[in-house]
């Protein structure tokens, strides 16, 4: 049984593939982009999460830390210096108010296959089931590709949200149990690639012509401002996916929301605030998708 | 020529009526008070209201309306109910007459119970949730009506008592063919003076329907259609009682309709600007800018089955959805029950209605309802035609059912076992001498356990008889006479709806927070008896002082002890165990109208109304809101939709034929939610075996907008708890609780 790192399982979710869903999130990813939404999930090792506004000033954690983690303002802050964590998760034992998280916990995929198949009556019933997401899900593809099977087993639909920027074999091992892929498609050029999100395009492209080649696939595309939203980029974007093919079924162009940095903030990290657009910005964005044969959303919703 | 829905016509007109109730009524109440007789029969003392509405009250004719239906015996605009103090109007003019009983109810042991957050309710007995049964109009006329009283009337044995009851019976269906015959010749001579075409022929379309209804049996699918509309109102004007249930709309207008269509003399479309026309009393008559605590109370039953058990489902059901979806009405509610066996057209419809976020729709799972009421003794054809309404409050057509009038604190009442020498006292203060065993002592959970149930049930046992003891008097002070007329059993019986005369006579009290009664009690369980986290006695001063000092403690309780809705199967089993438990300890006692009081979880708004009720083992303290319906708790995390209703598995709740609503909750953000999602929810919920579900469908920043800037957002309709009202009309507190649903 393999085990895997999940940092949260999110019941009734809507907006990750067809129908009501429950999607697992894995921890870790290969990419580095500077809007992150989930940035707790980028370090591949389990870490503490800390939620100032839970903490109730019990000082527990400070006695158990061996590392001196935790320290208290003569005002009575709870600090944390996050660079001396070992993730050792002794304070997480301790704090009741539940200020103090480790990011992730370690499931086999019996577990979480059974905690899953909880909302099956919803999957067959609203045409939904699993998402795998991340982080990057496919980091740990020996345990989403033995989850997943289990889970076609029992007839469940199983979608993989990814960012496929990984070997190709890891690909491979989801991929018969998978019936679809979400698939982000950040940016074309690779000065944006290297710029914001740390990372070389070229495998990326490669992958998600293997991927559309094979099964069905949805592209999602984070649209931030100053990053990826001049129409150039966007029609860039847009005749890559005009060059997968058929399998593409639906592109979900996403306006970026600030929601991670404030998320970084209780992991110790640092993210760059982008600025919000409205959606009026997105009227002529969205034009260069339409009638393309697939369905096109704007923040989950259908654009026609 | 057929009838046209002008809505905006049809609102002005009946804005025009309504806004100058209550009309003085203050002639007729004094004429009154010169007949009226203390040493009289409340039975011939009530004809004497009868008498007096049938000849003199004003009629109020819509000629904007397909219907005629209003009386105008001084009743307020905005009302549902009489309660106390008596509303004004002649409805409760013999109430006002009788008020020594409300006073003694509400004297010296009420305030007890109310001041410490354990009872909440200003009446002995159910005066709201009733329903009229039209179909013995349907099927008889008033004329039949009168012929079955005459009939009894002659019988050689009866006694004084019912001599009067009959005679009294006999005035109140006399009183309404008088209306009936007064609206005939009223509408004639409006309809010969009309000058505008178009209301000429509404009114005439009025008259034509007079002539026949509801003095005789209806023939077409318009008549009956009247008499379903009269029949709820005129007994809302005469009763000074209730009528929240408009009734099985589909179930009883269907075969009139088919009948129609087939014979061509309707056409659909004829049909649908009735329904149309309808479903706008509510709204039109009310005055929905006003805050509205509680709602109009008015709700349509459509779907289920037969009186055999053959589910319904026709144009009519369509009709009023449709009706719903176009004008986006936020009354009346819509009830709408579900067999599996209903084709998925309807389900459809309904995600249709769930969708849109008008919030009016409630679903019931019949066979769990059924089932509930079976379990109880009912027969299975009396129980197949239930209906439900003001909120969601269960009746038969004969059952006078006595339900939501009074809302008890489960969860204080479990709490009395922590501290049963201060609650003793309470209930010596009361007047009420209870014997409470000292469950906090006991070395194991199970001797807790068994000693809080008991002591739950004993002071159930003392709330029985105390509303028993009002009961045995409620038929002194506002006999229904014209509403046992129309049942099927009352005249046979010689007994009004108050002293028995149905054939079912139900009660329940509302039981609020079931789920915080799960989490406190395994909040016990786990950590004083298993992991032994904390001792009874630090338990005992940690809640008997509202968690002061003790932090580290009620945050333990809070997220270190599964909660009732979590993945957990130890909890899902004691949750289910206490669910039956407490029913066993809520059902069964007789009232005094030949009834029992049965298990409810029915709890509207009192998990609100009860917050300031002491701190409880599961971590909440004073002023935290309590449980909703039998939702699991929120206050350690929100609930998803998935999550709540794989919380329903497990839970038995034909145990509890008075039922218990789950408040799904659907916060919506830019994106929409597909019709198909909530199609999902209400298959899964019916799977789930749950009882009946209330859907909202919430927009988190439409509604801080709408709370900012009120005059921009008027036509946002929510759900409170089993009612519908326009946001911007609630009041701060109200709207913030609202506002705290989204954040899931």
């Amino acid at each position: 049984m393999t085990r895997g790192l999940i940092f949260d399982i999110q019941h009734f979710s809507l907006h990750d593939g067809p129908g009501i869903r429950t999607t697992v999130f894995l921890k870790g990813c290969s990419l580095n982009c500077a809007w992150c939404h989930n940035p707790e999930s980028i370090a591949i090792k389990n870490s503490l999460m800390f939620e100032e506004n839970r903490c109730i000033g019990c000082r527990a954690c400070e006695t158990v830390c061996g590392n001196n983690v935790h320290f208290f303002t003569d005002d009575g802050r709870h600090k944390v210096d996050f660079s001396r964590c070992s993730g050792c998760g002794e304070c997480q034992k301790v704090c009741f108010a539940g200020a103090l998280k480790m990011i992730a916990s370690s499931y086999d995929t019996e577990n979480i296959v059974s905690l899953v198949l909880r909302d099956r009556g919803l999957y067959e019933k609203s045409g939904g089931g699993v998402t795998f997401s991340g982080g990057e899900p496919l980091l740990q593809a020996e345990f989403v590709s033995e989850a997943a099977q289990m889970l076609k087993e029992q007839e469940i639909h199983v979608a993989i949200d990814t960012a496929l920027n990984v070997p190709r074999e890891n690909i491979d091992l989801v991929m018969p149990y998978a019936d679809l892929f979400l698939c982000d498609l950040k940016a074309v050029s690779e000065d944006i690639f290297r710029k914001y999100i740390g990372n070389s395009n070229e495998r990326i492209m490669e992958n998600l012509r293997y991927v559309a080649s094979k099964k069905n696939v949805f592209i999602r595309t984070p649209v931030v401002k100053g990053v990826n939203d001049s129409m150039s980029e966007l029609t860039k974007i847009r005749d890559v996916i005009d060059g997968l093919g058929e399998n593409v079924k639906e592109v979900g162009l996403l306006s970026y929301h600030d929601l991670g940095v404030n998320k970084a903030l209780k992991v110790g990290m640092e993210e760059h605030r982008f600025e919000i657009q409205g959606s009026g910005d997105f009227t002529e964005k969205l034009e260069l998708f339409k009638d393309r044969g697939y369905r096109l959303l704007f923040d989950g919703s259908e654009v026609r | 020529m057929a009838y046209t829905f002008d809505i905006e016509r049809y609102f002005r007109e009946f804005e025009e009526v309504f806004s100058e109730y209550p009309t003085n009524v203050d002639k007729e109440l004094r004429e009154y008070d010169s007949v009226y007789d203390p040493d009289k029969t409340p039975y011939e003392n009530k004809a004497e209201v009868y008498r007096i509405i049938g000849e003199e009250s004003p009629l109020r004719i819509f000629r904007t309306a397909p219907f005629f239906f209003e009386v105008d015996t001084g009743r307020a605009r905005n009302s549902v109910t009489s309660t106390w103090p008596p509303e004004p109007g002649l409805g409760d003019a013999l109430m006002s007459k009788n008020t020594f009983l409300l006073e003694r109810f509400n004297g010296t042991w009420l305030p007890v119970y109310t001041r410490t957050n354990i009872i909440n309710g200003v009446m002995f007995s159910d005066v709201a949730h009733h329903y009229a049964n039209v179909e013995k109009i349907m099927k008889t006329g008033l004329k039949g009506i009168r012929k079955e009283i005459e009939d009894e009337m002659e019988s050689e044995d009866l006694d004084s008592r019912e001599k009067a009851f009959l005679s009294s019976a006999l005035i109140s269906v006399d009183s309404v063919i008088r209306v009936a015959e007064r609206f005939r010749d009223t509408l004639k001579e409006m309809m010969e003076n009309e000058e505008d075409p178009s209301l000429r022929e509404n009114l005439r379309l009025q008259y034509e329907l007079a002539v026949n209804v509801p003095v005789n049996a209806p023939k077409t699918f318009r008549e009956a259609f009247e008499v379903f509309v009269f029949t709820r109102e005129i007994c809302n004007a005469l009763e000074g009682v209730g009528f929240a249930v408009l009734g099985h709309i589909d179930r009883v207008l269907g075969d009139f309709y088919r009948q129609d269509i087939e014979n061509g003399t309707l056409t659909k479309d004829e049909a649908q600007e009735l329904v149309d026309a309808f479903l706008a009393i509510t709204d039109a008559r009310w005055d929905l800018e006003q805050e509205l605590p509680g709602g109009t109370n008015a709700s349509l039953v459509i779907g289920g089955t037969d009186r055999y058990g053959k589910p319904v489902f026709n144009d009519i059901t369509t009709m009023v959805i449709d009706g719903m979806l176009k004008h986006r009405f936020v009354n009346p509610k819509i009830q709408a029950r579900i067999t599996a066996s209903h084709p998925e057209e309807y389900f459809n419809k309904l995600s249709e209605l769930a969708q849109s976020g008008i919030n009016c729709l409630s679903v019931f799972n019949d066979r769990v309802v059924v089932g509930a009421q079976i379990k109880e003794g009912k027969d299975r054809e009396d129980a197949n035609v239930y209906l439900a309404g003001g909120c969601q409050e269960i009746t038969l057509p004969n059952e006078y059912n006595s339900r939501a009038y009074v809302y008890v604190n489960t969860a204080g009442l479990f709490n009395i076992s922590l501290f049963p020498e201060k609650w003793t006292e309470v209930f010596q203060e009361a007047g009420d001498r209870i014997y409470l065993k000292e469950a906090y002592k006991k070395k194991t959970f199970e001797e807790y356990y068994r000693d809080a149930i008991y002591n739950f049930a004993s002071a159930i046992q003392i709330f029985v008889n105390r509303f028993n003891d009002f009961n045995s008097e409620l038929t002194d002070t506002n006999p229904c006479l014209f509403y046992s007329a129309l049942s099927d059993t009352c005249i046979e019986r010689k007994m009004d709806v108050t002293e028995g005369g149905m054939k079912y006579n139900s009660d329940s009290f509302g039981m609020c927070a079931i789920g915080t009664v799960v989490d406190s009690l395994f909040a016990i369980k786990k950590a004083v008896y298993e992991d032994r986290f904390v001792t009874m006695k630090d338990l005992r001063e940690a809640v008997g002082n509202d968690f002061k000092d003790n932090e580290v403690l009620r945050q333990y309780l809070l997220n270190r002890i599964p909660k009732m809705g979590q993945d957990n199967e130890e909890i899902r089993e004691f949750a289910s165990r206490v669910f039956r438990d407490v029913s066993r300890a809520l059902s069964g006692y007789p009232n005094v109208r030949g009834g029992y009081f049965e298990a409810s979880l029915f709890s509207f708004y009192s998990y609100e109304w009860f917050r300031n009720f002491d701190a409880t083992p599961d971590g909440r303290r004073s002023g935290d809101l309590l449980t909703r319906g039998i939702n699991p708790s929120e206050l350690s995390g929100s609930i998803d939709a998935a999550t709540l209703l794989s919380s329903q598995k497990n839970i038995d709740y034909t145990d509890y034929p008075g039922g218990g609503v789950l408040y799904m909750d659907i916060p919506v953000a830019k994106a929409k939610i597909s019709k198909e999602v909530f199609g999902s929810i209400i298959k899964d919920f019916i799977e789930k075996e749950a009882f009946v579900m209330d859907f909202n469908v919430l927009d988190r920043e439409t509604l801080l907008k709408a709370k900012a800037e009120p005059q921009k957002y008027t036509n946002i309709s929510v759900r409170i708890c089993g009612y519908s009202a326009l946001f911007h009309t609630l009041s701060e507190n109200m709207q913030d609780e609202i506002i705290a649903r989204t954040q899931r």
